[in-house]
Order: structure tokens, then sequence, then C-alpha cells
């Protein structure tokens, strides 16, 4: 059973060296010259005006929470769906009853006009 | 270069060329060329406030208003059942040099009777102020501020005059004045220091960094300025015209300080503004309240450089204002020319000149298309529309030896004739390009994506359009049926068998259909061209333009000295002044011309139809998202060195 | 461009033409970062594995703003073709960018805006000037335009042309790729110079603006290089590339 495991431990190995292995890269041979300009933020080549930490419109935050949610829920999908034939119809009707709640929840949504920009 | 130094170029740096003679003489009046009616009918009504007319170049009637009076009698043309001048089609000055007052010349068009009229008002040098016609066509507010700009005339009632192609802090005076020097008056170190000042209160408005707040880099003392106030040079900020930076200027203009709008800037340096246009913007969110275009940052001064080139050596600058359609710019303007030297080219000359404008109308609609469509995600039609260009490109190369920058014509003429072979690429390309234009229809016309990113975005009416002074594709998806080609005919445009592409709502899909449709419209004036080209010379033999032939140089010495002064001087033009306009593939696409009667234009105005075009994009985009601006900016069409020249 | 050679004999040229690049650009104290003796094997073929990666993988940043930066998207396009060069990613964010390409003129108002671009690029970059009006003004000699973005910005590669074909422009950035191949991890510190006193600044000084700007010789001795001092230019008696 644990012979299994060693291909993901080697993955997880090369995947970690490989990361950290450029980003050290980079950091010695890259030249470093940081000077106010640089740090300044891009816009199209003037000089932006205001902060960056910024009170943003609350419609952003209902495009994000919408996505949050139905995102969360592909994620919870997934493990299901590939141990979908070991788990059972118990599964299958735990699940549905999971996607149903959501879908409605998607429907008031819908209806009330969140998916909308304004 | 300072002045009075040592210069190979002594010829061309003896200034620019003003007026030999006055062009026209006190008291008299020219009475040749068909009757006007509107002159009449003005002389009736007004009486002594219409000082004189005249006709020029034939057939254009110029009426001489007085200064004082001008809006009323503009608001009276505009307004007037018989004269209804709906369409203020250029509104520029003229500085004839030599202490002469300044013109202010007023090209009008009525939609409803098909006439022109052209209005001008002098100004004294010493009382550089006129009435404003901002509140009678919206098209006069971004042409009006050019005129301040680059002749420093007032314009009274004007609701936000300031620089618009010069930098905001711009101190050496206005540029298209007869006394100011072609490469300025500071030094090119001058001139580079202070262009790069990093001066944020040159680029924004008072009302606009009280928006945005602090900057992400205040000026530094390296810069010649302190942080709080005008020191080191004077920044002339933009709360009125003159009016330094103060804090009661920031009170008076009432900020809303505590709004959570963003402020952010689109372009220059942008991919999807098409070129080196600023876009201020003030977003709620994802919504643009308000957006304020900047312009100048491709500010070439074609229009002073014209007047110290002689008449052909213009033409390769022409090549370079669009240079997206360089042959319809370098065609207008020698036809300009030609009218006002009452010239007519060779028949095969003007099918020629038909052939190459309707080439670079499809040359032209094929870059907006490959552009429009890969600002909103779509880069299928970018790379088809580029391989269609190459065709044209090859065809350019073939006529011309260069593939953008043409300068293909010569007054009288152009440069050459065609070679072997190139009316059968055409041809093939007429026969083959609706095969790609039906494929890139297929992709883009019916497609949801495509059809959500366009319809009702960006819509402006009828009048709204012709008042704002849209013209070409754009006003006609408006629902106004306008083509100078039909209605302004030149080369017997009118007698091709086409049709003009109208739409209905005059938002971003229908001016979309009404470009494709104008392409496969080119391509039926193309083919029925080709069939009309007729042989014979391409260059007509007048002997004010015409070099004579080598051999009658080499027995002839009248043909010698005509040969030698030709090339060395240049061709001469009659005093006189012709506006002429051709259906361009962004617009009204017009020249104006005034000579003084010497080998170099006094006057070379353009009238670029994507400036007028541009004015209005605040009214177009405001209330809509951010993506919707980026597609409504693409649908105008536009191209920054028509706009900035 | 393949993996070519790394002989030792090509990095003794290879450090004499950056020894001379070098000099040529802003900044400049002598001194080498990975010992003063000379290259070594591990030296050059570091050098070569970083140089082949940088050239081959440049990310062009188009400030297109006139005439040339259509033939610059010609060039990008499907019969010209940059991508395989590796530069079909164009990055709009000077963060992301490798090459900044000036394709068309600039005007003195869009010049604040060039030079805050090239402040905003990361090291390692190259400029290449492309076209007449970047290069020198062009045609346009007036009140309003940049002679030459040289006085603004420091220029790699100029090319010329009004506008360049795009083989012009691809010679152009394969003159780039053959300077950077060129390069040495040893001059790092000249080749990557950058301060903040010098950021913002023109790259060139008054007396050289002014010469730069002016009219340069007779007409028939276009070289606006003669007006200047001597420069540090490379004399090379052959092109490197075929």
């Amino acid at each position: 059973m644990s012979g299994s495991y060693i291909p993901l431990l080697i993955l997880f190995g090369v995947s970690v060296v490989n990361a950290l292995g450029m980003g050290i890269a980079s950091h010695v041979l890259n030249p470093r010259r940081p000077t106010p300009q640089k740090d300044m933020p891009y816009e199209s080549g003037m000089i932006p005006l205001g902060d960056t930490r910024f009170r943003f419109s609350v419609k952003f935050y209902m495009v994000a929470i919408s996505f949050i949610v139905f995102d969360l829920e592909t994620i919870f999908l997934l493990p299901w769906a590939v141990e979908m034939r070991a788990l059972g119809w118990g599964a299958f009707a735990a699940v549905s009853i999971f996607v149903t709640v959501l879908a409605l929840g998607l429907v008031y949504e819908w209806k009330k006009g969140g998916l909308e920009w304004d | 270069m300072t002045e009075g130094g040592a210069s190979a170029f002594e010829g061309v740096e003896r200034g620019p060329q003003t007026s030999r003679e006055p062009a026209y003489k006190e008291g008299e009046e020219s009475t040749e060329g068909p009757g006007h009616p509107s002159v009449s009918a003005l002389q009736e009504k007004f009486g002594s406030a219409i000082l004189r007319t005249e006709v020029q170049a034939g057939d254009q009637h110029v009426v001489f208003a007085e200064a004082p009076r001008n809006c009323e009698i503009l608001e009276w043309l505009r307004d007037d059942p018989g004269q209804r001048y709906d369409l203020l089609a250029d509104l520029t000055a003229v500085d004839h040099g030599g202490g002469r007052p300044l013109q202010v010349v007023y090209q009008l068009w009525s939609m409803t009777h098909k006439r022109a009229l052209r209005v001008k008002c002098e100004v004294d040098l010493d009382a550089l102020v006129i009435e404003s016609v901002v509140r009678l066509w919206e098209t006069a507010n971004w042409l009006e501020r050019e005129v301040y700009d680059l002749f420093g005339i007032d314009f009274e009632g004007h609701p936000d005059l300031r620089r618009i192609l010069m930098p905001q802090n711009y101190e050496e005076g206005h540029p298209l004045r007869k006394d100011f020097p072609l490469c300025g008056r500071f030094s090119r170190a001058e001139q580079t220091k202070r262009a790069l000042s990093q001066d944020y209160r040159n680029d924004y408005s008072v009302v606009e960094i009280a928006l945005g707040g602090t900057p992400a880099l205040p000026p530094t003392e390296a810069d010649g300025l302190s942080a709080d106030s005008g020191e080191g040079f004077v920044t002339a900020a933009r709360g009125a015209p003159g009016e330094p930076m103060t804090e009661s200027v920031l009170e008076a203009s009432d900020p809303d300080l505590d709004s959570e709008h963003m402020l952010i800037n689109i372009g220059p340096q942008h991919p999807a503004t098409h070129g080196v246009l600023r876009l201020i913007c003030e977003l709620d969110g994802e919504t643009v309240v308000k957006v304020t275009p900047d312009i100048g940052f491709l500010h070439t001064s074609f229009e002073k450089l014209g007047e110290y080139r002689t008449w052909n050596q213009i033409v390769p600058l022409t090549d370079r204002i669009d240079y997206l359609a360089p042959l319809i710019y370098n065609c207008v303007y020698v036809m300009t020319v030609e009218k006002l030297m009452g010239l007519q080219v060779t028949e095969r000359c003007k099918v020629v000149r038909v052939l190459c404008m309707e080439m670079e109308r499809i040359f032209s609609h094929l870059l907006w298309l490959g552009t429009t469509a890969i600002d909103v995600g779509a880069f299928t039609p970018f790379l088809y529309a580029f391989q269609e260009r190459e065709r044209i490109y090859k065809l350019h190369e073939s006529f011309t030896g260069a593939r953008i920058t043409t300068s293909a014509t010569r007054v009288g003429g152009m440069m050459a004739d065609l070679p072997d072979g190139w009316t059968d690429s055409l041809r093939d390309f007429v026969k083959t390009f609706p095969n790609t234009l039906d494929e890139i229809d297929s992709l883009l016309t019916t497609n949801g994506i495509h059809l959500g990113r366009t319809l009702d975005v960006g819509v402006i009416s009828g009048e709204d359009a012709i008042n704002c002074g849209f013209t070409g594709p754009n006003l006609r998806a408006s629902g106004v049926d306008y083509d100078l080609r039909r209605d302004k005919p030149y080369y017997d445009s009118d007698t091709y068998d086409f049709d003009v592409p109208v739409g209905e709502n005059g938002d971003c899909y229908d001016r979309y259909l009404v470009r494709m449709e104008e392409m496969r419209q080119s391509l039926r004036i193309l083919e029925q061209a080709l069939e009309r080209l007729p042989g014979g010379p391409i260059n007509v033999a007048d002997p004010r333009v015409s070099l004579p032939s080598k051999t009658d140089c080499m027995n002839d010495m009248e043909s010698m000295i005509h040969h030698f002064k030709l090339i060395t001087e240049g061709i001469s033009v009659p005093a006189g002044d012709c506006y002429f306009a051709v259906e361009g593939s962004k617009g009204e696409l017009g020249m104006y011309v005034v000579s003084g009667g010497g080998e170099k234009p006094v006057r070379w105005r353009i009238r670029p139809p994507s400036f007028v075009n541009l004015s209005v994009i605040h009214k177009l985009a405001e209330g809509h998202l951010v993506s919707d601006l980026i597609m409504i900016n693409a649908s105008l069409d536009i191209v920054l060195g028509e706009i900035d020249r | 461009m393949g993996l070519s050679d790394g002989d030792p004999g090509d990095s003794v040229e290879a450090e004499r033409i950056s020894e001379a690049l070098a000099l040529g650009h802003s900044g400049g104290h002598k001194g080498g970062l990975l010992g003063a003796g000379g290259p070594t094997f591990l030296t050059t073929k570091v050098d070569f594995v970083v140089n082949w990666a940088r050239r081959n993988s440049l990310w062009p940043m188009p400030f297109g703003t006139a005439c040339c930066a259509i033939e610059m998207m010609a060039s990008a396009a499907s019969n010209f073709d940059l991508a395989r060069f590796g530069m079909e990613r164009m990055s709009f964010s000077p963060r992301q960018a490798d090459v900044l390409i000036c394709a068309g003129r600039v005007p003195y108002k869009l010049a604040p805006v060039l030079r805050r671009i090239w402040d905003q690029m990361m090291q390692p970059k190259w400029c290449v000037s492309m076209g007449a009006c970047a290069s020198s003004g062009g045609v346009f000699d007036t009140y309003s335009m940049v002679q030459g973005i040289d006085t603004i910005i420091p220029v790699d590669v100029y090319v010329p042309g009004c506008p360049p074909r795009p083989e012009g422009l691809i010679y152009g950035l394969m003159m780039i790729q053959e300077k950077i191949r060129c390069e040495t991890l040893a001059e790092h510190s000249e080749l990557r110079a950058e301060t903040s006193e010098m950021v913002g600044r023109p790259a060139a000084n008054a007396d050289e603006v002014e010469a730069l700007s002016g009219p340069f010789g007779n007409s028939t001795q276009q070289d606006r290089l003669a007006a200047l001092a001597q420069t540090q230019r490379p004399s090379r008696s052959e092109d490197l590339l075929p």
C-alpha cells in the first residue's frame, strides 16, 4: 500500500525543488536595482493618483461571494465523483440534496438580480 | 535648433510661408462663379455685418462676417429653414503673417439642402477674442480648444478652454502662429528637461487631483519644483487657463472628496486604446461615471511643417498622418491643391485614384476589424485580417515601392503609372477577398459573445451625431444617410453603382455592420473601376505642374529652364483657399489649404474625422462598464496620427 | 538560434565586445564581479546558459505610437511571425517585459511616459529604437518632437527605416539577441547599472542633446556621430550576423 504513495512523494519533492530552485536561481543571478519609479504602481505610463488600499465597490464583493460559494460546491463534488461507484446510493442521495439546495440558492440569486452587475 | 545659427538648411529655416500679398484686395469682390442662395440671404438679413463675400477655387463661397456677431449669424445659418447648416464640418484659424488679423474659419454643410458655405471672422492680433459656438454645435468643443492651443484665440463662453494637443504646462506660446519658429522657442535640451519633469499636476486637473488623492510620486527638488506651489516654473493648472492651483481654486471647484469613485488612466501606453490615447476615467466599481480623453501624445505638428515645405514635398507627410489608409490622404491632399489651381487630372488618373481610395478603405477597415475583435478577445479575425492586409501591402509595394508610406500622388497626377500586372493582382484580390470576409463574418456577426458586447452599447442618435460632428460609418450607423461619394461627388463617384449601408440604432453593433458592408460595397466599386480604367497618360501635361520630358530638356532651353524651376522652386499655386473633402475610411476627411501665391502653403489644415468622432466618447460611454468603454473606443475607429497630427 | 559553440576562444571576444558595449551605457565603474583574473570555464558556461535563456525568451514591450507600430503588428502577425523568436507574448506591462521596442515618433508630451515605462521595467532590459523618428526624429524636426529617444532612454539597437520592413525589425531583434549572447555576468554592474538619481533624467546631457538634435554635417555625410566626441562603439570589421 505504501508503495503507491512513493510517486506522489517524488512528485511533491520535484515540484518543491523546482519552485525553490527557480526562485533561488533568480535571486542569485538577477540584478536588483530598486528605484522609486520602479516601485511606483504601473498605470499606463502616468503617475497614478491615490492609494491602492482602496474601498472597493460592494458590487465586486457580490461577484466574489457568488464565485466562492459555487466554486466550493464544485470542490466538494470532485472527491465524491472520483469514488462515486464505491460510495453507493446513500452518498448519491446526500450529494443530490446538497446540489439541490445550492441550485435553489442560485435560482434565488438569479431572480433577485444578483447575477447582474448593477 | 536656434534661429540665426549657421545652418545647412537655410532655405527651409527662413521661416514659415506667409502670404505674399493679401488674399484679397480691399474693397474688391470677386463675382465669378455660380450664385449661392445663402450668400444673398445673409446679405439681405444681416446687411452690414457681412463685410464681404468671395468665391474661391471656382465654386466655394466664402462670407466674411463681423467677429462680434458671429454667433448670431451662425445660429441663423443653422436654424433658418432655408439654410439649415446642421453640420459644422470644420472650425479652424489662419494666420497670414505680417501682423494681419487672424481669420477664424467655419466650414458649414447643410444635410437637407446639400450646400456648403465658408464663414470667416477676423480677429485682430491685439484682441484675440471671439464668441464660442459650442452651444450651437457640440463639434466646436474640441475644435475651438485646438484653435486656442495653436493660435491663442480666446473663445468666450467655451465650457472648458484649455490646451488640447500641447502639454498643459507648455510655455513656448502658440505654435501655429507665424512668429513661432518651427523648432520651438526653447533649446532642445530645455524642452527635454521640461518634458521629463515628474510633476503630476501637468497631467491632471485640479478636480481630478482632489478626486484621486495623493500621487504615487510627488515631484522632487530635482524637478526644479517644490511640492506645495508653483516655484521654478509655473504650471498652468487646469482650473482655468493661466490660473495657478491654489486652495481657493480647490474649494471653488467643490469636489466630492468623500466619494468612493476611483480615478484611473487608461493609456497612453495601452494595447486597447488604438494608439497613444489617454482616457481619464472616474469609476464607480466597474461603471464609468465620467471619461475624459486626453490627446496630444502624438502631436507631430504636420500643419506647421507644411508651411515650410513645397506643395509636392507635403505628399510624403500625408502618408504619416493616417498610417492605416495612406493613399486616401495622398489623394485628398493633391485633390485639394488641384481644385485650388483649377487643374483637371487625366481620366486614367481619376480612376486610379478611385481604385487607390477604395482599396484603402478596405485596408483601413480590415485593421479596424482585426483590432476591434482582438479588443473583445477574438484573436482569429486579427490574424485573418492581417493576412489580407499583407496582400494589400504587396499591392502598395509593387505600385509605390513602400508598404505603408506610399507617397503615391503628386499635384497633377501620380508618382508613376500602374505597373504591369497590378490590375490583375487587384482583380484577384477583389475576387478572393470575399471568402475571408465571409469567414470573419461567420465568426463575429451572429456570435453570441460579440452580440452581447456590442448590442445597445454606445448608442448615439442621429441628431446628436450630426450636432457632434460625426461623419462616416459612425454617422451612418446612427441612421443618417450621408456619404460624400454620393452627396459631394468627386471623380464621378456618384456614377458608380454601389449602396450606402445605413444603420438604425447607432450602437456598436450597427457600426460593425456598416463597416463590414462598406467593405463589400468597396469591392463592387473596385470591380467597376477596374472595368472602366482607361488608357492614356497618368499625369496631366499642364505646364504649371508637369515636368517637361528629358528629350525636350536636352534640346530646348525653355524646357530646361522650366524643368529647373519646377524642381528647385516647386510648383506655384495661385492665391486663394480651398476646402475639399472625400469620404475617408474614418469619416469626412477634408483638407483646407490657403495659398499666398507661392510655392509653399500659408496654411495647411487637415480636417481629421477621428478627432471629431473621439470628442464625444464621454457621451457614448458614461454609464457603461469599463469593458464597454473599450468596445466603444474601438467601434469609433480612431487613428491617433490623425487626431493629434 | 540553436545551442552554438561555447569554446574558450569565444569568451575572449565576448569579453572585449561586452567591455566596449558596457562603456557605452550610462554609469560605469570598471571591475568584474566574479574575479579579476578573467573568465573561467564555469563562469563561461553560466554565462552561456543565462544568455541563451534570456535571448530566446525576450518579451517585447511594444511602445508603438505611429506607422512603425503597424509594421510591428505586421511583424507579429502570421506572415513575418515574431513567435519563432520567442517574442509572441507582447507584454504591455513593463514589469513583465524585457525589451522595449519604441516604434514610432515620440513627441515631448509622450516623453515622460516613455521614460516612466523604461524606469518601471525590471532589469535586465534592452531597448530597440524602431524607425527613423524614434532614432533621430526622422522627418519631423519640429517644436513638439523628441529628436531621437536616445536623449531620453538608453538605446541598444537602432532600426532605420520609415517604417522599417518587418524583416528590418526582425534583424534589429536578432541584433539584440546577438548583443545578449555576448554579455557576461562579470560585467553585471555596468550592464545593469541603474540608480535612483539617473532614473527620470534625460539619458543625454544638455550638450549631447543639442549636438544630437542639430543638423549633422552636410547632407552627403549623414553621420550624426561625427558631431560628437569619440564614442566607445565597437568597431567590427565584419558583421556578426550572416
